[in-house]
């Protein structure tokens, strides 16, 4: 590969088949983006029917027939593809895809990721695994209705619940999304193991590529035992076989444990990405350098180890052994370590720092401060007894929006402020994000911090009118005010959708390091090159958060600036406070 | 402090205090943090002329940081681990039991009847109907037909899952008499929102009045086969 | 020195291992969680199950297992074989080892056909009992990946007809070796799970 081939490539090989990993990461933005509008409506029509059981959605007539929840089994089917979608469609793909695929060989120095073919081939294996999920909604008797665990015999068998080829059709995505993904994590691992730039050292790299790197091995993983058990699942659906049917001399449970070891590191891929993003963020935007790298690293590390020993927290109340049941809680009260260290970490690092309030740093501060809810509403569930109580409630709803949404989608809107003039060569307008950044933060909480009250009150989860039942109906008014909150919140994500189509063909252009940041990304023009970067690649001679450094007069210092006349900081971490 | 609904089970005041614990130490790590993160965001925001400072972390906090929030929490773990193995680790003697059959979408609640036996002729049968006596532990041996079901009492904060193949036992001594709702907390088909059972604590004589009564309507041929 | 930090200007980092390798390694990590799931979800039935055969099941043929066994082993060696005949420059050993290679992993696919076609015979389902399902499953998951590899091993032999082997081909020819190897552990790990214990 040359850099000479660039202009002799057609329109389709440079932006549809293409193999640059920039280009690659911004079809994985555009698909998750789309997917994320489809997914976000459907969060809408769940809180239609939840605030107002009893009125009709004001377009019902125009939705298909599939997605109109006045019919009970239909808002299965509508919760169950806002989770799938948001899960499988909107965050992995964003943050492992869109920000890996763009991010990794920019931050640590490399024209491209180790196997260009193979990154061009996970974008278009994961394009028709989505297109096969939202093509469930048209077919024959629905689509796939059984949440997004799709716990057996309920997903296993479509006498139970009327849906036949759309459930197929759901564990058909996502083994193909999953295959994306694994083919994802392979280049990942490689490029970052062998295609450092010189001096790139792992422990100069900048968190998010660490973030990245431990996603990658959690995919890795991971995902493969999801295979299996979707393949089982499938076998049990079409082959007539038992896997997970006690009639024929199956487990129920098999299924929930295999798909647990999958999901709970599944939740830490769709967390440790933004985590990176947010440090990196944090320092840049406190002209400080991050606090404790070697924590943060470690921590991440930890994260993901013990992230594989803690799934048996989804299943306290499912009938596993209670003796198990308690190994799993002390598991999960130690994985919750590592997360309050990388919080303290952040605190340390704006410490005295000086900060500025852009809009990729108000999304992080935002991150910060929801993920400590969604921390500290984990330690709840994982006590046992506790859990008893709130398990399947929406206490369970509230943690998982507060570092899905509160945590991940922060993160990805800080990043996405903070690269789009890496991305596309503008620069978005900043009043108009913090706006959205004041919106969106305010009636996220409204809307999801209620629901931790519902959950204390038993209000199930997954329920279609939750006036039903008498214990419920006093809270039927936090019910339609959630429901209100979330419209909100809904409508000012339009701000952002706005400002970002506007700026594409608008934009002020970006110079090449607009927020004076040190990593080896702003070094490159905005946008970056095929190749990313002239003739010469960047040298390394430092870590990533030299912020306000002695040495230099500036308050950065970039990673790929030679100090003449200075001694080069050491190896790995550079020396300890000189302040 | 009242911010969970009534509890009417032996065990829901340790459940309550085990959360009521968990809330103190989490609400104080929360204002404590998020505080911080207003204070040094608002403290340190961006000045002409001043510099940050320029530290790259301190080892004897991250220490501080590590082992405190590890102690909290093996010590939450270890307490909890105490109130579960009480609650599901054991189920005291008792001569009171019941067999609740979940199937979509239905509770099938089964009593032993005048012979004092399950799966036979005379089992009272009732649906969506489950009474029990007050001060008194009742064994509750689950089951499913079908699907996976959750039995969800949430004034005695109960909560176990209905598995089709397996057999699981729970037990509850309810304290105080009254009305209570039974819902499914697993989702188990289109009809999981309205899989809503009654549930009603006697006396202990009104109960065996009530009891002799239904065992007086059983129609043999509603019993499940043996 | 001290004055003078551009002079100490870091090396470019040699990978310890180049791209494919590293690539193909990581990604044979993901083949391990597989098998590791399908083996999981075999364990967990079996154990769960009281009797394993079931009434009237036929057991499992473990002699003709280990027979097959000895024959991937065998397959492995010659691949092995081969890449030493690569090393030695001696691109017409390379060829005949790379057939003797598929050769062998024919063979064993032909022997699983057999094993199979034995136990069908032998009332063993693939549906009606975990005990057949998990087999069958198993073992076929198992034989897709033989496939595909004999099909490869097969198009490299065809293709060296030369008397020298391209840079290129070398690379292919190795991460077929490692994809090959791996198929035999695998195999080696599935004959005593589902054999021998
Ligand atoms: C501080 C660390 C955390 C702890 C101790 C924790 C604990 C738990 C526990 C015990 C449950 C199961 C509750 C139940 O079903 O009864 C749970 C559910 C969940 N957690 Fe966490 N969690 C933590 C962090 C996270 C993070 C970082 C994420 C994602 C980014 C996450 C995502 C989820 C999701 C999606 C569920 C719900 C799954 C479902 O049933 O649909 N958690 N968590
Ligand atoms: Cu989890």
């Amino acid at each position: 590969m040359s850099l000479k081939h660039e202009h002799e490539l057609s329109f389709i090989r440079k932006y549809i088949f293409s193999m640059d990993h920039k280009i690659i990461g911004i079809q994985f933005l555009f698909m998750s983006l789309l997917f994320m509008i489809v997914g976000g409506f459907l969060a809408m029509i769940v809180r239609w029917q939840l605030g107002f059981p009893d009125r009709e959605i004001p377009f019902a007539s125009h939705l298909p027939e599939s997605l109109n929840p006045a019919d009970p089994a239909h808002y299965n089917a509508v919760f169950t593809m806002h989770g799938s979608i948001m899960i499988f469609l909107v965050i992995i793909p964003i943050l492992a895809g869109a920000f890996g695929n763009f991010l990794i060989p920019l931050l640590i120095g490399a024209r491209d990721m180790a196997f260009p073919k193979l990154n061009m081939l996970s974008f278009w294996v994961a394009l028709p695994g989505g297109l096969i999920m939202a093509s469930s909604f048209f077919v024959e008797g629905g689509t796939a209705a059984t949440g997004w665990t799709a716990y057996p015999p309920l997903s296993a068998d479509p006498q139970y619940t009327g849906v036949g080829l759309g459930q197929t059709l759901w564990v058909v995505s996502v083994l193909i999304l999953g295959t994306s993904s694994i083919m994802g994590a392979v280049n990942y691992i490689t490029t970052i193991v062998n295609m450092r730039a010189p001096g790139m050292h792992f422990f100069r790299m900048p968190l998010s590529v660490w973030a990245l790197f431990i996603t990658a091995i959690l995919q890795l993983m991971a995902t493969p035992v999801l295979a299996s058990a979707l393949g089982m699942l499938l076998f049990d659906r079409t082959l007539g076989t038992h896997f997970f049917n006690p009639a024929g001399g199956g487990q129920v449970l098999l299924w929930q444990h295999l798909f647990w070891f999958y999901s709970h590191p599944a939740v830490y891929i769709m967390i440790l990405p933004s985590m990176g993003f947010v440090s990196d963020i944090i320092s840049t935007f406190s002209r400080k350098p991050i606090f404790g790298y070697k924590a943060m690293v470690f921590s991440l590390v930890g994260i993901a180890g013990l992230g594989f020993i803690v799934w048996g927290h989804h299943m306290f109340q499912s009938g596993m052994n209670p003796a198990l049941g308690t190994a799993f809680m002390i598991s999960t009260m130690v994985i919750a370590v590592p997360s309050a260290i990388k919080t303290f970490n952040w605190l340390g690092t704006l410490w005295r720092g000086s900060i500025h309030f852009t809009p990729a740093m108000l999304n992080a501060l935002a991150f910060v401060s929801t993920f400590i809810v969604g921390g500290l509403s984990g330690i709840f569930m994982a006590s046992t007894p506790v859990d008893m109580f709130i398990h399947d409630t929406y206490f369970i709803v509230a943690h998982l929006h507060y570092v899905l949404f509160g945590g991940s989608l922060f993160g990805v809107f800080g990043a996405l402020n903070y690269w789009y003039p890496k991305m596309f060569g503008r620069m978005m307008n900043s009043t108009v994000n913090t706006i959205h950044w004041v919106l969106t933060f305010t009636f996220f909480n409204l809307t999801f911090f209620p629901m931790h009250i519902l959950g204390m009150g038993g209000h199930m989860r997954r329920i279609y009118d939750p006036t039903l039942y008498e214990f419920l109906k006093p809270m039927q008014p936090m019910n339609e005010f959630i429901s209100i909150s979330a419209f909100l919140l809904g409508a000012s994500q339009l701000l952002f959708a706005g400002n970002f189509i506007f700026s594409l063909f608008r934009g002020k252009r970006a110079e090449s390091n607009p927020w004076r940041a040190n990593s080896l990304e702003w070094s490159a023009p905005s946008p970056p090159p095929h190749l990313n970067w002239g003739d010469k690649l960047p040298t390394v001679y430092r870590g990533p958060y030299e912020y306000s450094s002695p040495e230099v007069a500036e308050d950065y210092l970039p990673q790929n600036r030679p100090l003449i006349g200075a001694p080069t900081p050491s190896r790995t971490v550079p020396a300890p406070a000189r302040a | 402090m009242h911010w969970l609904p009534e509890g009417v089970s032996t065990y829901s005041p340790s459940i309550d205090t085990m959360f009521y614990v968990i809330l103190a130490v989490t609400g104080v790590a929360f204002i404590v943090t998020e505080a911080l993160l207003f204070y040094f965001a608002l403290r340190y925001r961006a000045r002409q002329g001043v510099r940050a400072t320029y530290t790259h972390g301190n080892s004897r906090l991250e220490m501080i940081w590590t082992i405190v929030p590890a102690v909290m929490l093996v010590l939450l773990g270890l307490s909890s681990r105490r109130v579960w193995g009480d609650i599901k680790g054991r189920i005291p003697p008792t001569d009171q039991e019941v067999v609740i059959v979940a199937s979509q979408f239905d509770w099938e609640i089964h009593y032993k009847g005048a012979d004092g036996q399950f799966d036979t002729p005379d089992d009272v049968v009732i649906h969506n109907d489950m009474s029990l006596p007050v001060n008194k532990p009742v064994k509750i041996r689950l089951r499913s037909k079908d699907v996976i079901h959750s039995f969800f009492v949430p004034a005695f904060r109960l909560k176990q899952d209905a598995v089709p193949g397996l057999t699981i036992d729970v037990w509850v001594e309810a304290t105080k008499t009254g009305t209570y709702e039974i819902a499914c907390a697993e989702l188990c088909g289109f009809g999981h929102g309205t899989m809503r059972g009654q549930l009603t604590v006697l006396e202990p004589d009104e109960f065996q009045k009530w009891l002799k009564e239904q065992e007086a309507n059983v129609v043999p041929a509603e019993a499940p086969p043996a | 020195m001290k004055n003078d930090s551009l002079s100490e200007r870091p090396a470019a980092p040699r990978p310890a291992t180049e791209n494919y390798r590293l690539g193909t390694l990581v990604f044979l990590m993901a083949g391990t969680m597989l098998f590791a799931g399908l083996v999981g979800g075999y364990l967990v039935l079996r154990y769960a199950s009281g009797a394993w055969p079931g009434p009237g099941l036929p057991h499992l043929p473990v002699r003709l297992a280990g027979f097959n066994t000895a024959v991937i082993a065998l397959s492995s060696l010659a691949f092995h074989l081969a890449v030493r005949s690569l090393r030695g420059l001696d691109a017409r050993g390379l060829r005949r080892w790379l057939f003797a290679a598929a050769g062998l992993g024919a063979l064993f696919l032909l022997l699983q056909v057999a094993q199979w076609s034995l136990l069908v015979r032998g009332g063993l389902s693939f549906s009606g009992t975990t005990y057949g399902t998990t087999f069958y499953t198993l073992t076929g998951v198992h034989a897709a990946h033989a496939f595909s590899g004999v099909v490869w091993l097969s198009l490299i032999a065809l293709r060296q007809r030369e008397l020298w082997v391209p840079a290129k081909r070398q690379r292919t020819i190795e991460v077929c070796g490692l994809y090959w190897h791996f198929v035999g552990l695998v195999w080696l790990g599935l004959y005593v799970v589902l054999y021998v214990i």
